[in-house]
């Protein structure tokens, strides 16, 4: 079973202890590989994911063909992101992007662990304050900024939650910007002239994280800053090979 | 299906796509081509630059040029297609 001061999950390690403890019994660690939708638009929602690793994407989808990343998360957050007593789906889907791992606990077990604790309640709450302030944001970046910096954005966020190297493939980076997907190769270049990351085949480094900052152009760090304002820092990834 | 690169020739640079993607055949890159010509003319024609003589080379796994998209092509001539959006993998996962 995993001890709440080992977890990776930002939102596990904040609760407050009797509240991971009704959890702790029901979470299972399981993989979370690219492409792999675990929550859907469709279906009611059977299991939570709080992921220890990785990248999920939230994604609002329109007549099965039009989709664009609204928001992101790994192990600062979770695949529930409404926790309002019997409502149990969500018209969004949530799509893994960068392989992790995740606890995964029944909508049943995470539901009765709400009903128990308003302090459970408030934290889950708080979580999504600071998930619409992340898709306001990421919003008005689609809407009013260029593709370069909207990449360097979306760039720092990853680098946020998995550390400087990136697996990356172009073809489901274009989809997250809503550009095609030469444009990314274009911009990637752009960048790459910067010098703020490096490039290869399915992996973006960032190699100058102060020169994307500039590059975003303001676009990333409020919902950063709202996050740790309610609920605590990001800190730094842990590299993989000490998990 | 078949794994086409979509390369980008621009004033002198070559903009290498590492990875390419499935197109149904060559057509199908093109209508590609054609509207990523489109995308990357409005972007820029936003952030204040003039429409230049980019180009795309599209060329097949060992490398060969099967097709060139002239950026031209895409102010001078009608619509190839009907703007392809969909995504091949969006539904394929659940």
């Amino acid at each position: 079973l995993p001890q709440q001061n080992s977890v990776q999950n930002i939102l596990l390690r904040s609760m407050p202890e009797g509240d991971f403890a009704r959890l702790e019994p029901h979470l299972e660690l399981v993989d979370l590989k690219l492409r792999q939708v675990i929550a859907t638009e469709r279906h009611v929602i059977q299991d939570v994911y709080f992921p220890e690793s990785g990248i999920c994407s939230v994604l609002p989808v329109a007549s099965g063909r039009e989709i664009i990343e609204a928001g992101l998360f790994g192990r600062d957050g979770m695949t529930d992101f409404v926790h309002t007593p019997g409502v149990d789906r969500i018209p969004l889907r949530v799509m893994v992007q960068a392989d992790g791992q995740a606890w995964r606990i029944s909508a049943e077990h995470f539901a009765d662990a709400g009903d128990a604790s308003p302090g459970f309640l408030r934290l889950m709450l708080k979580y999504s304050q600071a998930m619409v302030v992340q898709a306001s944001h990421t919003a008005l970046s689609h809407g009013n900024f260029t593709v370069p910096e909207r990449l360097a954005r979306w760039l720092l966020m990853c680098q946020d939650r998995i550390g400087d190297d990136l697996p990356m493939v172009h073809d489901f980076l274009a989809m997250m910007l809503a550009v095609r997907r030469a444009g990314v190769t274009d911009q990637i270049h752009v960048l790459e002239g910067h010098g703020a990351i490096k490039a290869r085949r399915g992996m973006i480094t960032v190699i100058d994280r102060s020169t994307l900052i500039d590059l975003a152009e303001g676009s990333y760090g409020q919902p950063e800053a709202e996050y740790e304002r309610l609920i605590g820092p990001f800190g730094r990834p842990q590299p993989t090979e000490s998990q | 299906m078949q794994k086409l690169f979509i390369h980008q020739r621009r004033t002198g640079s070559f903009i290498a796509d590492p990875e390419g993607s499935l197109y149904r055949d060559i057509e199908d890159a093109l209508d590609d081509a054609e509207w990523s010509a489109r995308d990357l003319m409005s972007e820029r024609i936003r952030n204040g630059e003039l429409p230049d003589d980019s180009s795309f080379e599209i060329t097949d796994q060992a490398g060969v040029v099967v097709a060139t998209y002239s950026f031209n092509a895409a102010l001078t001539a009608p619509n190839r297609s009907v703007r392809p959006r969909s995504y091949s993998w969006l539904n394929s996962s659940d």
